[in-house]
């Protein structure tokens, strides 16, 4: 009850002694002068009464308070040692401080960082210095569906291996291993990885114990003990290549789709002026004639591909400007189908229009063309020789419909869905790009028509496209018969 | 006499075009006949079978881009049936691949490849060596 607490200082010992001390040092004055006061004669010159009892007290706690006023103002300076006791529990609780800060940033470090690799979109593991697994995260769990749970503390070699196919840049060369019918590989040892901390990104195959093979990006960097003889941690960052290898492979496939459709038909026009040029194959004058048909057909069909594949680059680029003026259908038809008319020929079809004169439909007429030839010449490519391509056109609730029909192998449901893509990989009969009917689509977009496919397997197929009809019309119907064989 | 007999010994070869390119097709029949060769075209690996069954095929030239099949499985079905097997193959192709297809069509015995486009002189007189071979 004695101690002196200061709310700023907090409990100081020393201090509190002192208070303590100059208290009962100032109460025993106060004391004496009491007895001073009884038992002095004459009487003391500023008080000239006896105290009574109570006075006696009042003076004694008045002594005592007066003490502890004074001991409090008196500033002492602290003697070396005490100084010295006073700044190690200063340091003392600095350090305590600043090691609270720092557990507390450091765990708030470590939950943030584990949740930043446990959700990060790669799969993330990581190895101990004996190549045990102690950290696995989410995306791994994705890929290799495998659970935390079940692969930490195992070796990773019995989980998870990564084999690659060539040399490892940074990783001491393996044993290469592999059967005749697949691509010697080897296995990829992390702990002979030794490029120094740095990171290391291959490309190479993962597979799943027991599980799926996957193409992956693997980046592996290490932390090593401070002397750097030891590997204590080794970190892999495995992504999923899957997609990308399968848009690579797409490329591909689409650049062999490509040369292989330009190829053909500029093969066939070497090949029939090769037959032409060379006076030891003896070639008929009606077999001439037939030929330089052929050679302008196929001259047309690279320049069909070529156009096609132009148009894409543009459409890809959203770089198409169209206009909007009335346009006269039958006119358009009639052209499309006789550019078309060679090639009908040669596979020995019929290609009929047929149209109202004068229907005319709000559009962009060139690239109306475009949409046309390209269903028209899709039709001829996929009838057979007798069969009839049949194009018609006709106004029905304020819109110009025009159907391209055939009577080809038609297309399967599960390809309908795939038709208007990009490359589709529809091929049945004859080269296709698979570009002409992603151009239709997004030409007819572009006009403000829509398009829709009918077609029975085995029984043919119809194309019908539909405009915005323009405000001239008429009634008259007629029949034109454009090609025949 | 000695040049009837030379020319009976060298009775009208058969060769089997597989080739689902129309222009194709009438490019290399029209070089063959020219040659005195007689030539059957099939547009795809059946109608090719048909004709090696039902008639005597002394050379085949075939496009390994194929409609239904490609011309590589074709070509391994083929070898595996020992009557076909001997029938000496061209192979023509519009694209071919990896250093690694080819060694898969010497795997088959093939020897001659065409890459398209190629001249159809070229071709006919491959086919001539070819035949000669099979006649000696």
């Amino acid at each position: 009850m004695f101690y002196y607490t200061d709310p700023k200082r907090g409990r100081d010992m020393k201090r509190q002694k002192r208070v303590f001390l100059i208290g009962l040092l100032a109460a025993i004055l106060g004391y004496l002068w009491e007895l001073y006061l009884i038992h002095s004669h004459p009487p003391f010159i500023f008080v000239k009464i006896k105290p009574t009892w109570w006075m006696q007290w009042v003076i004694l706690f008045a002594a005592w308070r007066i003490g502890v006023f004074i001991s409090g103002l008196w500033k002492t300076q602290p003697t070396a040692s005490s100084q010295k006791e006073n700044d190690r529990e200063e340091e003392l609780k600095y350090l305590s401080r600043i090691y609270q800060d720092l557990s507390n940033s450091l765990r708030l470090e470590k939950g943030k960082f584990e949740a930043v690799l446990r959700g990060a979109p790669d799969g993330i593991f990581t190895l101990d210095e004996v190549g045990r697994i102690n950290f696995w995260n989410e995306s791994m769990e994705k890929l290799t569906e495998l659970k935390k749970e079940d692969v930490l503390g195992k070796p990773y070699e019995d989980v998870l291996t990564f084999y690659s196919t060539g040399k490892l840049v940074g990783f001491e060369q393996g044993t290469m291993e592999g059967s005749s019918s697949s691509e010697p590989r080897q296995a990829v040892n992390f702990f002979s990885f030794n490029g120094d901390q740095s990171l290391s990104f291959l490309e190479i195959d993962a597979e799943v114990s027991g599980g799926k093979e996957f193409p992956a990006a693997v980046s592996v960097s290490t932390l090593k003990s401070p002397d750097k003889k030891n590997t204590e941690q080794i970190i892999i960052t495995v992504k999923d290549m899957t997609a990308q290898k399968e848009i690579e492979k797409l490329r591909e496939e689409m650049i062999a789709m490509i040369t292989h459709d330009l190829r053909s038909p500029l093969s066939s026009i070497l090949g029939y002026a090769g037959l032409l040029q060379n006076p030891k194959l003896c070639v008929s004058e009606e077999d001439r004639q037939k030929f330089l048909t052929a050679l302008i057909r196929s001259g047309k069909g690279m320049l069909l591909l070529i156009n096609n594949l132009l148009e894409t680059a543009r459409l890809g680029d959203g770089k198409v400007p169209v206009i909007s003026e009335p346009v006269k259908i039958k006119m358009v038809l009639e052209e499309v189908a006789e550019n078309l008319l060679a090639l009908a020929k040669g596979k020995n079809l019929s290609l009929s229009v047929e149209a109202k004169d004068n229907l005319w439909a709000d559009s962009d007429k060139d690239k109306l063309h475009e949409i046309l030839t390209n269903l028209v010449s899709n039709a001829i490519k996929f009838s057979r020789s007798g069969e009839a391509v049949k194009i018609t056109a006709f106004e029905k609730a304020q819109e110009v419909v025009i159907s391209i029909s055939d009577s080809g192998p038609g297309i399967r449901a599960e390809e309908k869905e795939y038709l208007f893509e990009k490359f589709s990989k529809i091929k049945k009969q004859g080269s296709t790009t698979g570009l002409g009917l992603y151009i239709v689509k997004k030409l007819t977009d572009k006009i403000n028509g829509r398009i829709v496919v009918e077609s029975q397997e085995a029984i043919g197929s119809t194309f019908t496209l539909k405009l915005p009809a323009s405000k001239k019309a008429s009634s008259s119907v007629q029949l034109s018969l454009v090609g025949s064989r | 006499m000695e040049v009837a007999e030379k020319t009976w010994g060298l009775m009208k070869k058969k060769v089997l075009v597989i080739e689902d390119n129309a222009d194709h097709q009438a490019i290399i029949k029209s070089s063959l006949v020219s040659r005195n060769y007689l030539v059957v075209c099939a547009d795809n690996p059946s109608d090719a079978l048909h004709y090696l069954l039902d008639e005597k095929i002394d050379l085949i030239i075939l496009d390994l881009w194929l409609p239904e099949m490609d011309g590589l499985s074709f070509l391994k079905d083929l070898k595996n049936v020992p009557e076909f097997s001997e029938i000496p193959v061209i192979v023509t192709s519009g694209t071919f691949g990896s250093e690694y297809d080819i060694l898969k069509l010497n795997g088959y015995g093939v020897r001659e490849f065409f890459m398209k486009p190629y001249d159809p002189a070229e071709l006919v007189e491959t086919v001539g060596s070819l035949l000669k071979k099979t006649v000696d």
